[in-house]
């Protein structure tokens, strides 16, 4: 029953096969079973009862929702969710109780979808591999499957792979079968990474189409909320669900698009799939390589257009992501001080003392790092060298895409990540900086574009670990992204449900 | 041969900006204690250590790669969303009306002020911080 999509398991309600009590009971369980991989900072067990007996009388009375009503979800813990911890993995907010939810998560509630728990990430959504949390690293559930097991010999409680980052916790709970969907946040790939290296759905929608009401900001310019289930089509159904204009957000738009179904059997001989030679990056791994031919050829082979393009721009993208993050970073981590929430120092001989105690003891150096580098590009004798550059540079990316995109090209496509997952012991060699700079190297384009993107997983890697592919679609168009997403899904026949 | 696969490049199509480079635009390395100092006055944040101060060398480097891109006459990208005239909602209140609830979330409050340690206090000599964060504990 837990490896159902959310299509499935929402007839199997409908029908009676199960109730929404015993779902949320046995996801319950399955999070108590796979306490080791440390995906949940919080598990809200009473309220998630509450809510699915709630939606339990709704069914007997035969009057659900919708196709969300009494399906577990999980939250990356940086979405303020009501009276329940929100953490960010940060001994600043260790104890901070929101007093209200985040507009999405006040969404998925009022379809009757019940909370199960709060997931782990890099402290503040800061990094590519979920290791630099106050609680923790996250371990990848695919660790301890046979083929990884058999293939590499290893022993996983010594050995395991990293989920990725900085959703990591949210994409483990997914792929571990404890929640049928999970918001994460999505920055620089925060929410493609972690879905690539865990083998689920993860999209980023266009940035605008979805509430970032009550999600904690990193760089308000890029960040969005992100979905990861396993399937397209359930991607589809919450982002329907999400979308849509919030009068607490004023940076949301209007889809143009309703997201209705997506179309069952989609006609990929109409369109034309761009490949942007400039994504084949140093340190690409060869079956990551080889699995982006494979699709390519697929496409073709179904009688698409599919066309090498260039996006000069790319290899600048990390480096100007690098300056634009650390100073939004700088701005936006200048609200934690103590004073009105969160952890505050002792110390209390001035304001400024105790401001600086309070954020030395509640941020780690992953944080602080991007505070100080932000703060350096942003005094005045580095604003116009840094911070302007960079945004110039921003344009110019973003203007590689739309020239590509007006050229012809319906959808790009890309390898979300450079490898499958890294072993925790090989990646903790560099510091999370040098790492997110290489790990981001796909993703982070997309922000800055503001663009929708995907990562499908397609395959398993020759360790057994899984391998996730990009689609790239204009503005606005996540419902033609989704629809192209699904076409490929229904073809390399990924076993999302092997964590059983 | 299927054509589709030769769109995918087999080999990479650009390499990393090597960091020791002479290329690179120069810049100085260190950054001077004087720096140092003020940016940990105005993020009220420190460095910690010398591998901090590292961290941020390495930080800037990276940035320096920027200057290798050609932007003359473009315009900084502020927002994605700059094409178009986001919604304004009605100049009406909504909500509010929360002191409670926010003050109880501050760990030191009278009825409704937050209470602050004293102002216009400035941040102590760098030498006599590191003494102060030494005894905070957390």
């Amino acid at each position: 029953m837990l490896s159902l999509s959310i299509r499935e398991i929402s007839l199997a309600l409908r029908e009676g096969r199960i109730s929404p009590t015993e779902l949320c009971r046995k996801c319950l369980n399955r999070i108590k079973k796979t306490h080791h991989l440390n995906a949940y900072i919080t598990v809200t067990e009473e309220l998630a009862i509450e809510q699915a007996q709630e939606a339990e009388s709704r069914f007997n009375r035969g009057a659900h929702k919708g196709p969300l009503d009494g399906i577990p979800f999980a939250v990356k813990d940086n979405f303020c969710t009501k009276n329940i911890k929100t953490t960010c993995a940060s001994k600043m907010l260790k104890d901070y109780s929101p007093p209200y939810n985040a507009t999405v998560v006040q969404k998925l509630l009022d379809q009757g979808a019940v909370l199960i728990g709060k997931t782990n990430l890099d402290e503040f959504a800061m990094g590519a591999g979920s290791t630099d949390g106050a609680f923790g690293p996250v371990r990848n559930p695919w660790s301890y499957l046979s083929p990884y097991r058999d293939l590499t010999g290893v022993d996983p409680n010594s050995d395991w792979v990293i989920t990725g980052g900085s959703s990591g916790g949210s994409a483990a709970a997914v792929s571990s079968l404890t929640s049928f969907l999970a918001l994460g946040s999505d920055t620089g790939g925060s929410t493609r990474n972690p879905g690539a290296l865990c083998g689920v759905v993860a999209l980023k929608p266009t940035y605008g189409l979805v509430s970032r009401h009550g999600l904690i900001p990193l760089v308000n310019s890029m960040d969005v909320p992100g979905i990861m289930t396993r399937s397209v089509n359930d991607a589809a159904t919450v982002l329907g669900i999400l979308q849509g204009i919030d009068v607490r957000d004023s940076t949301t738009v209007q889809n143009p698009a309703s997201l209705s179904d997506l179309p069952e059997d989609f006609n990929v001989k109409n369109i034309c799939v761009g490949i942007p030679k400039e994504y084949h990056a140093p340190g690409l791994s060869p079956e990551t390589l080889v699995e982006w031919g494979r699709l390519a050829d697929m496409f073709e082979q179904a009688g698409a257009r599919v066309e090498q393009v260039s996006l000069p721009h790319t290899q600048h993208s990390i480096v100007c992501y690098h300056v634009l993050c650390h100073a939004e970073v700088a701005s936006n981590m200048a609200r934690f001080d103590g004073l009105e929430y969160g952890h505050r120092s002792r110390v209390d001989s001035s304001t400024e003392a105790m401001y600086a105690t309070t954020r030395h003891e509640g941020f780690n150096d992953v944080v602080r790092g991007r505070i100080l580098s932000g703060n350096f590009f942003l005094l005045r004798q580095n604003y116009e060298r840094y911070f302007l550059k960079a945004q110039q540079v921003r344009r110019l990316i973003a203007e590689d895409f739309k020239q590509v995109f007006r050229s012809g090209v319906d959808v790009l496509l890309t390898p979300t990540t450079l490898a499958d997952a890294a072993r925790y012991t090989d990646f903790t060699r560099e510091d999370n900086r040098t790492r997110s700079a290489q790990e981001d190297v796909f993703t982070q384009p997309v922000n800055m574009a503001g663009l929708p993107a995907v990562s499908v997983p397609t395959t398993l890697s020759s360790r057994g670990l899984p391998i996730g592919l990009q689609l790239i679609s204009p503005a606005f168009q996540d419902k033609k992204l989704l629809a192209v997403a699904q076409w490929v899904e229904q073809r390399v026949g990924f076993p999302y449900s092997s964590c059983n | 041969m299927i054509k589709g696969h030769t769109q995918v490049p087999s080999v990479a199509t650009w390499n990393p900006v090597d960091l020791q480079s002479p290329t690179l635009p120069h810049q100085p390395r260190e950054v001077p204690a004087d720096l140092v100092d003020r940016l940990e006055r105005l993020a009220l944040v420190d460095f910690r250590n010398q591998e901090g101060l590292a961290c941020l060398e390495k930080a800037i480097r990276f940035a320096d790669q920027l200057h290798v891109v050609d932007t003359e006459g473009v315009d900084p990208l502020d927002s994605v969303l700059e094409d178009r005239a986001l919604l304004l909602r009605d100049d009406k209140v909504l909500e509010g009306d929360c002191a409670e609830e926010l003050l109880e979330l501050s760990k030191s409050t009278v009825e409704e002020y937050f209470v602050a340690p004293p102002g216009n206090i400035p941040l102590p000599k760098r030498e006599e911080r590191a003494g102060m964060l030494k005894h905070s504990s957390f």
